[in-house]
C-alpha cells in the first residue's frame, strides 16, 4: 500500500489556485471596463489554442474536487468516522467563518467586498451563509466561491458513512455513491427552485470527486487496475450525463474535458518525487491555497474601493494580489494552522506518543482540506 | 505497456478512418455511432472519432522505442512496407471500380500514408542519443515552416511534435536529459502545435492541440505502468501500421461491396475482419522479407 | 462465493439505477423542451458544434454573456420591452459581447429562437422596435440584414446603427454608437463586414 504524502500534488494544487484567482481578475477587469494586457496575451499565446480560455473555472474546480476526493480517501484509511468529519470541519470551517464575518462586516460598513444582494448586511445573512445556506435559500451571498464547499461537506459526509464498509469492500462506497447520484439525477429535473439548482450542482459535480477516491483506492492497491477504470468511466459519464440533460449546470461547457485531463495529471503528478516537486515554497504554497480560494474573491472588489479607483487599474490590480497573498498567509498562520493543531493536541490529549505518531501519519498524508 | 497502448490505438484507427469516416461519407449516422458522438467525442472535444488522437498515441509510442534502439535498414524496410503494399494495392482496386478512400484518384492513394513517413522520420530522431539536439532543431524547422506559409506540411509537422514529445520522454526516463530539459522541449512542443494550429489552413477546427494533450497525458499516465502481454495485445500492436493503411483500402472495398447486400452492421463486420485478415498477411510478408534481410 | 456477493451487489446497484432512469428520466426537465434550440451540426465528426457564431467587437469588453452555456435571459441584458417583444416571437438565451473606447461603443449579439419559432417573425419583431423609435431604414448590400440607422438631432446627441438578421437557430444583431457619425458609420461598417464574413445570413 502506497502511502505517504503526495507532493506532485502540491504542484496542481497551486496551478488551480492560480487558474480560479485568474479567471476571476479577468471578469474584475470586465467589470471595471479595463483590458487586462496579461489576459490578451495569454488568450493568444495559449490559451485560445489549447481551446481553455473559458475552462479556467471548470479547471480549478475540478482539480480542487479530484484531490480532495483522493486526499480524504487516503485520510479515511485510517480515521474513524467521528474522527474523519471533525478533522475535515476543523480544516475547513474556522477559516470559512472568520472570512464570512469578515466579508459581513465590511459589507455592514457600505463597501463592496463581492457579496451580491440586497440584505446582504442583514445577521440572517451571516448565519445562512456560515451554515452554507444561502446555496438552498437563494439568500444573499457574501463569499460566492463558497459554492464548492456545498459539494465537498456532502462528500465528507458520505465517505463517514462508508468507512467501516470500505476497510472490507474498498468497492462498495464509490459503487453505492455513484447509484445514489444517478438515482438523484433522474430525480433533480426541474430547477426553478435555489435548493433544487444547488442539489443538481451537488449531484453533477460530485462525481468528480468520487473520482478521486476511485484514483486514490487504486493507488493504494484495494481496487484493482480494471476496476478502477470502470469505476472512473462511470463517474465520469455521469459528469456528462449532468451536463447534457440540464441547460444550467454546468454553468459553464468543458467540465468533462477537463475531469479526464485533470483525473490523467493527477495520476501523474502523485507519482512524482523529490527535487523541485518536493520544494518547501510548493508545499508552502499549497497549504494556503484554501486561503487564497476564500480570500481573493473580496479582496480583488474591496481594494478599488480603499484605493478610491477603479476595478481593473493597475494599481488596484498589484495592490489586490499583494492583499490576497498577505492575507491568505495571516489567515492560514493565525487561523487555519493553529486551530488544525489545537484541535490533534486536544484528539491526542492522555496519548501514549506512539499512538499520537500513528494517528498524525493519517493526518500528514492530508495534502488538501 | 506500449504493445497495450499501440493496439487500442490500432482499435481506434480502425474504428475512426473505416467504421466512422466510410459512415460519414455515404451519410449515414447511426446509433450506436452517434451516440458515442453524444457521449464521448463532443463532452471530449475529440473530433474525427478519436482518429487523431490514435494517430498521436501510435507516433508518441514510436519516438518512445525509437529512442531506444538505433533502426537498421531492416527496421526502415519493416516501417515502409505497408505503405509499399497499399498504395498498388489502392490503384488496383481504384482500377477495378472499388470503393477506396483516396483524397482523389492518381494524388494521394493512401491518405495516411504521412503517417508512416513521420514513423521513418521518426527512426532518424532515434539516432539522436543525447536526446535534445534534434528535437530542437525540428522545432526551430516547424517555425520556419509557418515564417515561409508552408502549408502543405502543416499537419503532418504538427503531428510529429508527437515523436519528438515520446522520443525527449524516453530519454528522460533512461536518465540521458534531465527532467527540466524534457519539459522544456516538451513545452516547446506543445508551443509548436499551438502555433501549427492558428496558422495552418484547415486545421483550427478539428482542435488537435486537445487530442494531443489527451493522447501525452495518457501515454505518460500508462508508460511507467506494467501490463500484461495478451496474445490479441501482441496481435493488434504488431499489426497497427497495417490495420492503418489497409483501413482505407480492403475495409472500404469490402464495405462498399457488401453494404447494399447485407445489413449494415454485417457488412462493418465483414470490412473490418477483411481489414484484420489483410494486416495479418501484410504482418507476415513483413516477417518474410525481414528475415530474408537478415 | 467470494466473487458472487460483490458481482450480485453491482447488478442490484446497477438495476436500482436503471430503473430510476425508467421511471423518472436520464435527468432532463421535460418543462424545458419548448425551449429547445437545435443547433446546426454540419460534420458530426467534428469535435464541436459551433455555440457561438459572433466575432468579438474591437475594444475594451464592458458585456460578455458568451462564457456560459445558456448565455444570458433576455431581461438581463435588454429593456423590459424589448424582451418582452422577442419572447414571444420565441427567443430564449442571449450571448452578446460589447465593447467601448473612447466614448464609442461597438455589439455583436447572438439571440436564440426557440425549435418551432418563427424566425423571421422575430426578425421583423426585432425591426419594428427600431422603426417605432424613429430609427430610419438604410440599404445595405447583403440581401436578408435589415439595417437602421438613428441621426443625432436635438436632445438626442448620438448616431447609432441597428443591423438584424437571421443566422441558423440565432437572430443576429450588429450595432455601433458613439457622438460622431463618421466614425459610427466606420465602426459599423467594419464590424458587420467582419460578422457576416464569419456567419452570413442564412443556414449554416
Amino acid at each position: 500500500m502506497r502511502t505517504g504524502y503526495l507532493h506532485g500534488l502540491d504542484w496542481l494544487r497551486v496551478v488551480a489556485s492560480a487558474a480560479v484567482v485568474y479567471a476571476h481578475t479577468r471578469d474584475w477587469f470586465t467589470y471595471g471596463h479595463q483590458t487586462w494586457w496579461v489576459n490578451g496575451v495569454l488568450d493568444t499565446a495559449v490559451l485560445d489554442p489549447l481551446r481553455v480560455g473559458s475552462l479556467m473555472a471548470p479547471l480549478a474546480v475540478t482539480t480542487f474536487f479530484l484531490i480532495s476526493g483522493l486526499v480524504v480517501t487516503y485520510a479515511a484509511q485510517k480515521e474513524s468516522p467521528g474522527r474523519f468529519l471533525a478533522r475535515r470541519m476543523v480544516r475547513l470551517v474556522p477559516a470559512l467563518w472568520v472570512v464570512l464575518l469578515a466579508v459581513w462586516l465590511v459589507t455592514r460598513l457600505g463597501l463592496d467586498a463581492g457579496a451580491r444582494g440586497e440584505h446582504a448586511g442583514d445577521v440572517s445573512t451571516l448565519l445562512t451563509n456560515m451554515a452554507l445556506l444561502n446555496f438552498a435559500t437563494g439568500s444573499p451571498g457574501l463569499d460566492l466561491v463558497t459554492w464548492t464547499l456545498v459539494v465537498q461537506v456532502p462528500f465528507y459526509f458520505l465517505v463517514a458513512a462508508t468507512i467501516p464498509a470500505m476497510r472490507r469492500w474498498p468497492w462498495l462506497p464509490p459503487a453505492l455513491m455513484l447509484t445514489l447520484l444517478s438515482v438523484l439525477m433522474s430525480v433533480v429535473r426541474n430547477e426553478d427552485a435555489p435548493g433544487a439548482h444547488t442539489l443538481r450542482v451537488v449531484v453533477t459535480l460530485l462525481p468528480i470527486m468520487v473520482l478521486g477516491q476511485v484514483i486514490a483506492l487504486t493507488r493504494l492497491g484495494k481496487l484493482p487496475v480494471p476496476a478502477g477504470i470502470a469505476y472512473g468511466a462511470l463517474a465520469w459519464l455521469l459528469v456528462v450525463r449532468g451536463d447534457l440533460t440540464s441547460d444550467f449546470t454546468p454553468a459553464v461547457p468543458g467540465y468533462p474535458q477537463m475531469v479526464v485531463c485533470i483525473a490523467l495529471l493527477t495520476i501523474i503528478c502523485s507519482r512524482l518525487t523529490g527535487g523541485v516537486v518536493g520544494a518547501r515554497w510548493v508545499k508552502a504554497l499549497a497549504d494556503r491555497t484554501y486561503a487564497v480560494f476564500l480570500l481573493h474573491v473580496p479582496v480583488l472588489y474591496l481594494t478599488p474601493h480603499l484605493l478610491s479607483t477603479t476595478a481593473g487599474t493597475t494599481l488596484a490590480f498589484a495592490v489586490a494580489m499583494l492583499g490576497t497573498a498577505v492575507t491568505a498567509d495571516l489567515l492560514y498562520r493565525f487561523v487555519e494552522k493553529p486551530t488544525v493543531r489545537w484541535y490533534r493536541g486536544w484528539e491526542n490529549r492522555g496519548q501514549k506518543s506512539a499512538e499520537r505518531a500513528r494517528d498524525d501519519l493519517a493526518g500528514r498524508v492530508e495534502a488538501a482540506r | 505497456m506500449i504493445a497495450l497502448l499501440r493496439a487500442g490505438a490500432a482499435l481506434l484507427v480502425v474504428y475512426s478512418y473505416l467504421v466512422g469516416l466510410w459512415l460519414h461519407q455515404h451519410g449515414a449516422d447511426p446509433q450506436p455511432l452517434a451516440g458515442i458522438r453524444e457521449w464521448l467525442n463532443r463532452p471530449l472535444r475529440a473530433g474525427e472519432d478519436f482518429g487523431p488522437f490514435a494517430l498521436m498515441v501510435l507516433l508518441l509510442c514510436t519516438g518512445w522505442t525509437t529512442a531506444a534502439a538505433r533502426a537498421t535498414g531492416r527496421d526502415l524496410l519493416r516501417t515502409a512496407l505497408p505503405v509499399l503494399v497499399a498504395a498498388p494495392l489502392a490503384a488496383a482496386a481504384l482500377a477495378a471500380g472499388l470503393d477506396v478512400w483516396t483524397y482523389s484518384p492518381g494524388a494521394g492513394l493512401v491518405p495516411l500514408a504521412w503517417v508512416i513517413g513521420l514513423q521513418l522520420v521518426a527512426a532518424l530522431v532515434g539516432l539522436d542519443r543525447r536526446g535534445w539536439p534534434v528535437p530542437a532543431a525540428v522545432l526551430c524547422w516547424i517555425v520556419l515552416l509557418v515564417a515561409f506559409d508552408v502549408d502543405g506540411l502543416g499537419k503532418p509537422a504538427l503531428f510529429l511534435t508527437m515523436v519528438l514529445v515520446g522520443h525527449v520522454a524516453r530519454r528522460v526516463a533512461d536518465g540521458v536529459l534531465p527532467g527540466w530539459a524534457g519539459l522544456t522541449l516538451g513545452v516547446g512542443c506543445f508551443a509548436a502545435v499551438a502555433l501549427l494550429d492558428r496558422t495552418v489552413d484547415g486545421l483550427h477546427q478539428w482542435w488537435y492541440p486537445v487530442a494531443a494533450t489527451y493522447a501525452v497525458l495518457v501515454f505518460l499516465a500508462a508508460v511507467a505502468v506494467p501490463a500484461p502481454d495478451w496474445p490479441v495485445t501482441t496481435w493488434l500492436a504488431d499489426r497497427a501500421e497495417w490495420l492503418l493503411v489497409l483501413s482505407g483500402v480492403v475495409g472500404f472495398a469490402v464495405l462498399g461491396l457488401l453494404h447494399l447486400r447485407v445489413p449494415l452492421s454485417a457488412a462493418i463486420l465483414c470490412a473490418v475482419a477483411a481489414t484484420g485478415l489483410a494486416a495479418d498477411a501484410g504482418h507476415r510478408l513483413t516477417r518474410r522479407l525481414t528475415r530474408r534481410t537478415a | 462465493m467470494r466473487g458472487v456477493a460483490p458481482g450480485l451487489a453491482h447488478v442490484l446497484l446497477a438495476a436500482i439505477a436503471v430503473g430510476a432512469v425508467v421511471v423518472w428520466g436520464t435527468g432532463a426537465d421535460p418543462a424545458r423542451e419548448q425551449e429547445q434550440v437545435t443547433l446546426p451540426d454540419p460534420d458530426p465528426r467534428l469535435p464541436v458544434v459551433a455555440t457561438l457564431s459572433i466575432v468579438r467587437p474591437p475594444g475594451t469588453l464592458v458585456l460578455d454573456t458568451t462564457k456560459r452555456q445558456l448565455g444570458a435571459p433576455l431581461d438581463a441584458v435588454m429593456s423590459e420591452r424589448e424582451a418582452d417583444a422577442l419572447d414571444r416571437r420565441g427567443a430564449v438565451q442571449v450571448k452578446a459581447q460589447i465593447a467601448r473606447g473612447a466614448g464609442f461603443s461597438r455589439g455583436v449579439w447572438q439571440i436564440a429562437i426557440r425549435d418551432g419559432a418563427d424566425r423571421s417573425g422575430a426578425l421583423r419583431a426585432a425591426d419594428r422596435l427600431y422603426a417605432a423609435g424613429g430609427w430610419e431604414l438604410v440599404r445595405y448590400p447583403v440581401a436578408g440584414v435589415l439595417v437602421r440607422k438613428l441621426t443625432p438631432r436635438d436632445g438626442q446627441p448620438l448616431a447609432a446603427y441597428r443591423a438584424h438578421y437571421l443566422y441558423g437557430p440565432y437572430l443576429i444583431r450588429i450595432e455601433a454608437y458613439g457622438p460622431d457619425p463618421v466614425r459610427v458609420d466606420r465602426d459599423f461598417g467594419d464590424l458587420a463586414a467582419r460578422q457576416l464574413a464569419e456567419s452570413p445570413p442564412g443556414l449554416p
